[in-house]
């Protein structure tokens, strides 16, 4: 079994090559028990919203009306004044729509919150393998890193938050009303909301444009930051977070090219096969589930949803398995071991026993 | 509350001025024999020039200084003693006019504390009779004694029957900042109702004069407007008006100058064929409002009937078929549509055009041809929206945005439907504020029957950054406000801690720098900005395609509120704003839908046809309608309009079906020998006479065991007062489908019917109330039918979509957590 020594990639200090974020995603596809495990998670916690749903719907509709009808056209209104039944059933349901989305939306926060701190876990479970590339009992070894870096992750994942609220503030707060909107525009602050005294509407979307832009840009930013902080707190087992992510925001200044093609290349890749490959094949099946609502097709519009949610998944593998290479090669390494314990048995304090022997030498 | 202003209280004092008042011997060119189509001809001459000092931010306030002279010709067949005039501008002078105080200071969403217009009469004089100290103005609301928006002056000598008076008036106004229909804003003017407009003065009724009232809009006599308008260089050839231009001139002073009149000369000789049929009256006009602005840029492109009509042969044959005409009768003539469109909105002047078009194409079909040369569409500027989604004679404003599609609806919706105000408003010149729904009612109902014809349904679209996607979400996102905002950390709520420390302190910080550290924080970690939102969302992946067809988008906006009031009704009598926008606009229009179905499409438009001519160019009421409808579509349905137009009555029907089969014949039954056996039950009889058949022909296959019968039992129900005839359609698992109806009188006697149906072999698989979805005015349709085969699909289908839509959002939250 590879030791993490082993799998430590600087030791000629070489930079990884742009072909970096490709082996990356194929690491990660590789690790298939950890994507399909994380991708079953989300899958339950969208089953609440899903069953909620269904459920008012399978009540509402009833025997009112026809067959597949509603599949089809429930969200339209009515073709023409002699079609379908069903095309009435937005108006004539409004209440029940609306306090279905509701009920939604409440459960939904509960479930955005359970999904943020099963990420918090999930990124000390990549972590884990991948610095420790271990071949077998993954699984385990994702779910001992999760539990084992948690505290971290989740102060890093605090530290996130305030940075995103930050870019938040600058870019949709105060900041930017007073300096770009008043102090660059010279619009009176009675018109920040409607920027009505600006001559275009061009002008508004494009300073709109600008501004979403930039905190897209923002969000981008902090995104790649908190993955090389939560990579160099493992890499070198440190416990600091804000020292970690200071020191990662400095190396991400120096070495920008370095630390951000492979992310960036991911997310391309993610973009041109989610919404361009997945995008296009869910847009023919719903066009042939509009002309024939069947089962199948049915089937076949869900998978290719979650296919895009699977590839998300793995994609967030192999941001850690490009982070973990860049860092191994800019971040200069500790002695210390992401599980000092790993190749033992027993607890800190007394003995240890070696497991990666042949397993009979030692009895526990 | 209905102000109506007699000429009886015409002053004594003024009667005795020298007279110069008039009696013409020459007949009015508008006498329509109704005592409301007295004629008023305007010769305008005004003056813009920017005002100083202003307390705008957004470019230099205007004033405008005009001088008018106006013939009135009294055709309601009474002697009038005073003139009643609009200042409609006043309307916009502070915040405490009616207009505003009912606005509650706000107007079209934007709170009024600046840039302010008012209008003042300089001189008014009947001939060399100087009336100007005369002038008094009329406060008719006690909620708003500062109001300033209609005076009177009592004529030194009546205007008899048939006579008319020459009004000059010289007056100055500061033109508003626009925040609703007119102003200015920068270089951009848009002016409506800006002159001192005289009232309508109807036989029997007195002054229709009313106040500015928030909701109401405009009343005025039909006439002629001559107007010659100054104005800076830079507006050379950017100006557009009512009317035609028929004069521009370069001035010394660096001035231009154009001269408007409308109607347009030759249409004021034009023989209007559809007025021929009906009024008798020729071609006018009852405003002029006009624009400039030196950033306009000018499309014009002509509107040709028979392209159109070719286009749209079936059409044409329906409509002629239903008036019983050729075709060709039905030609319109063509029209020069001008688009005045701002430079960003520039590649959406044809669209535009195109929906003008199909206005002037469809309406004119219907309710006869639009009878002028000319006529323009105005895309307001950036900030001045507010002059938008709204109609003059000749001349409209449309509502736009940058980066639309077509199937958007926007901006086609608007520009159909206030060019289609040319016709309903326009050419028929209700009282608005009086009967609202004769116009907007009628509008709303035509340009959801042009927007479809024309357009089909209309898609839904989502807008990331202005950037628009088609789709919705088939569900809601985790929730933002308060509690879930808190729990998604979208909107996390905080005591500041910073401030907290610097109060204890006691440091204070300046006015400037207190936004540095508010009291309360309101962090929003995870509320994505537009693109990020794109990239949670994936719509192609999620999203769901949402279409409405207009027609049935009039029902949506009718269901808000139905039952505050009658759709009949004075504008300010109306409850509230949500009640008139709903029983003036969309009830109307739903109401005029039913009526297609309770009499016909070709009934209906024989109908609408005979309004339209007979009240062309005249005032009409709304008995005028229920009256000319019925002759035209010869009918008698005056049940329906007070049912319906005058009465809050509603209807909900709804069915319940049970179908129960005999149950197996079990115990004695007596035999025509008078025993009592089990043989002679029934489905043992049915036996018995089956196997004696098959006996009697050999070649007989085995008879199958007779069917035990079903009893369907079917309750149709109906909810709320209004009773109209509706068809139930029961269909058996045959495929045979028998039709009932459930008449007027039936539903009379009984808010329930049981359907008269006997047992029968075959199952009922579905019941449905109004099959041919006519009656849009049912409030409920969801329990209008009723299908034996459950569907199992739809609830899987959202059910999915719900699971698509939560795992892409959720996986963001993940994604953002680590």
């Amino acid at each position: 079994m590879p030791n993490y020594d082993e799998n430590i990639d600087h030791d000629n200090h070489s930079r990884p090559d742009w072909r970096l974020f490709l082996r990356g995603f194929k690491a990660a596809f590789f690790r298939t028990k950890l994507w399909v495990c994380t991708w079953l998670v989300l899958l339950l916690l969208s089953l609440v919203p899903a069953f909620q749903t269904a459920s008012f719907f399978q009540n509402t509709v009833g025997s009112r009306y026809p067959s597949a009808e509603l599949a089809q056209d429930l969200h339209s209104s009515m073709g023409a004044p002699s079609m379908g039944l069903g095309a009435v059933f937005r108006q004539d349901h409004a209440e029940g729509l609306a306090q279905l989305d509701s009920s939604v939306a409440s459960g939904g926060a509960v479930l955005a919150l359970i999904a943020f701190l099963f990420g918090v876990f999930a990124a000390g479970g990549w972590l884990q393998v991948t610095f420790e590339q271990p071949e077998r009992q993954t699984l385990r070894r994702f779910g001992f890193g999760g539990a084992r870096y948690f505290g971290r992750m989740l102060r890093v994942a605090i530290l996130t938050l305030v940075a995103l609220a930050l870019v938040n503030w600058l870019l949709y707060g105060d900041p930017w009303k007073r300096l770009v909107l008043g102090g660059i525009m010279e619009i009176p602050e009675r018109d920040w909301g409607r920027l009505e005294t600006l001559e275009s509407e061009r002008t508004v979307v494009q300073l709109g444009w600008i501004q979403d832009g930039l905190a897209a840009i923002g969000f981008v930013k902090v995104m790649a930051w908190a993955i090389y902080t939560r990579t160099r707190l493992v890499l070198r087992d440190s416990r600091s977070v804000v020292i970690a992510a200071l020191a990662t925001w400095w190396t991400m200044v120096k070495h920008p090219v370095q630390t951000m093609r492979p992310l960036a290349l991911l997310l391309l890749l993610e973009a041109v096969f989610v919404i361009g490959v997945l995008g296009w094949w869910h847009g023919r099946l719903e066009a042939s589930f509009e002309v024939e609502p069947t089962y199948w097709r049915l089937a076949a519009i869900g998978g290719v949803g979650q296919l895009a949610i699977i590839w998300r998944q793995i994609t967030r593998g192999a941001y850690y398995h490009c982070a973990g290479r860049v860092s191994q090669a800019l971040v200069v390494p500790t002695d210390a071991h992401p599980d000092p314990w790993s190749g033992t048995i027993g607890g800190p304090g007394g003995p240890q026993y070696p497991i990666n022997d042949d397993g009979y030498h030692v009895s526990v | 509350m209905a102000l109506c202003f007699s000429s009886a209280s015409a002053g004594l004092l003024l009667t005795l001025l020298s007279a110069t008042a008039s009696a013409s011997p020459h007949p009015p060119a508008q006498d329509a024999g109704d005592g409301r189509s007295s004629e008023a001809d305007y010769v305008i001459r005004a003056r813009v020039d920017d005002a100083e000092p202003d307390d705008l931010d957004d470019g230099v306030q205007k004033q405008l200084t005009g001088t008018m002279s106006l013939t009135w010709r009294n055709g309601s067949g009474e002697e009038v003693s005073d003139l009643w005039f609009h200042l409609y501008l006043n309307a916009y002078a502070n915040n405490r006019s009616l207009h505003m105080t009912e606005a509650k200071g706000r107007l079209r969403g934007t709170k009024v504390d600046r840039g302010f217009g008012w209008q003042e009469i300089r001189s008014l004089k009947v001939g060399d009779v100087d009336l100007t100290d005369a002038v008094t103005f009329r406060v008719p609301d006690s909620r708003a004694p500062l109001d300033r928006t209609l005076f009177s002056v009592d004529l030194p000598e009546p205007v008899p029957a048939g006579g008319e008076v020459t009004v000059d008036i010289e007056w100055d106004s500061r033109l508003p900042r626009v925040r609703r229909r007119t102003g200015t804003k920068g270089d951009f003017i848009f002016l409506s109702h800006w002159f001192p407009k005289l009232a309508v003065y109807e036989g029997g009724r007195g002054w229709r004069a009313h106040p500015f009232y928030m909701n109401t809009e405009f009343y005025a006599d039909y006439g002629t407007y001559d107007v010659t308008l100054d104005l800076p260089a830079e507006y050379t050839r950017k100006i557009a008006a009512s009317g035609k231009r028929v004069s521009a001139e370069a001035l010394d002073d660096g001035r231009y100058s154009e001269r408007y009149i409308a109607p347009a000369p030759e249409d004021q000789e034009y023989a209007d064929p559809v007025a021929a049929q009906g009024s008798g009256l020729p071609p006018r006009v009852h405003g002029f409002a006009w624009t400039a602005d030196p950033d306009y840029v000018v499309f014009e492109k002509p509107f040709v009937w028979n392209e159109w009509a070719s286009r749209h042969e079936d059409e044409v044959a329906e409509v002629a078929g239903a008036l019983g005409v050729e075709p060709a009768a039905l030609a319109g003539r063509d029209v020069l549509v001008r688009v005045m469109v701002h430079p960003e909105h520039e590649g959406q002047a044809e669209r535009h055009w195109r929906a003008t078009c199909a206005t002037l194409f469809y309406y004119g079909l219907w309710y006869g041809p639009y009878p002028y040369s000319e006529v323009t569409a105005v895309d307001p500027a950036w900030g001045a929206r507010a002059a938008g989604g709204m109609e003059y004679p000749t001349i409209f404003t449309c509502g736009s945005r940058m980066l639309t599609r077509p199937r958007m609806y926007t901006p086609e919706s608007v520009t159909v439907h206030e060019a289609g105000h040319q016709f309903w408003y326009g050419l028929v010149g209700n009282n608005e504020p009086e009967a609202a729904w004769l116009d907007e009612g009628f509008n709303s109902f035509s340009d959801s029957e042009t927007l479809f014809r024309e357009y089909g349904t209309r898609r839904a679209s989502t807008a990331y950054s202005k950037l628009p996607v088609w789709g919705v979400p088939p569900s809601a996102a985790p929730g933002t406000r308060s509690l879930e905002g808190n729990i998604s950390l979208q909107s996390v709520g905080f005591r500041n801690p910073i401030r907290l420390g610097l109060d204890k302190l006691d440091v204070r910080l300046g006015g400037d720098l207190q936004w540095l550290a508010p009291r309360q924080i309101q962090a929003r970690p995870l509320t994505a900005s537009p693109f990020v939102r794109f990239w949670r969302d994936q719509p192609q992946l999620t999203f769901v395609e949402q279409v409405t067809d207009p027609r049935w988008g009039d029902r949506s906006s009718y269901l808000r509120d139905p039952e505050s009031d009658p759709i009949e009704r004075n504008v300010w009598d109306y409850v509230d704003r949500t009640s008139y926008s709903t029983n003036s606009y969309p009830h109307t229009a739903v109401a005029l839908r039913s009526l297609q179905a309770l009499v016909g499409r070709d009934a209906f438009l024989r109908g609408m046809r005979k309004f339209a001519q007979d009240w062309r160019y005249r005032h009409p009421y709304p008995e005028d309608f229920y009256l000319a409808f019925q002759e035209g579509a010869d009918v008698d349905i005056q049940w329906y309009f007070e049912d319906v137009f005058r009465s809050t009555k509603t209807v909900d029907w709804s069915c319940a079906v049970a179908q129960t089969q005999d149950p197996k014949s079990a115990g004695w039954f007596r035999c025509e020998d008078g025993s009592w056996t089990s043989d002679c039950s029934p489905e043992a009889l049915a036996s018995a006479a089956a196997a004696e058949e098959a006996a009697d022909d050999e070649a007989a296959e085995e008879p199958d065991a007779p069917k035990r019968p079903w009893v369907p039992d079917v309750v149709l129900r109906r909810r709320g007062d209004l009773i109209l005839p509706v068809k139930v359609q029961v269909a058996y698992e045959d495929g045979e489908k028998v039709t009932f109806e459930w008449t007027r009188e039936l539903q009379g006697e009984k808010n329930w019917w049981r359907l008269p149906l006997a047992a029968d072999t075959r199952k009922v698989t579905s019941v449905v109330i109004d099959p041919e979805r006519l009656w849009f005015l049912d409030r409920d349709m969801s329990d209008n039918q009723w299908f034996a085969e459950r569907d199992k699909l739809a609830p899987s289908r959202w059910g999915e979509r719900a699971a698509a839509r939560a795992a892409s959002v959720l996986q963001w939250f993940m994604a953002v957590g680590g």
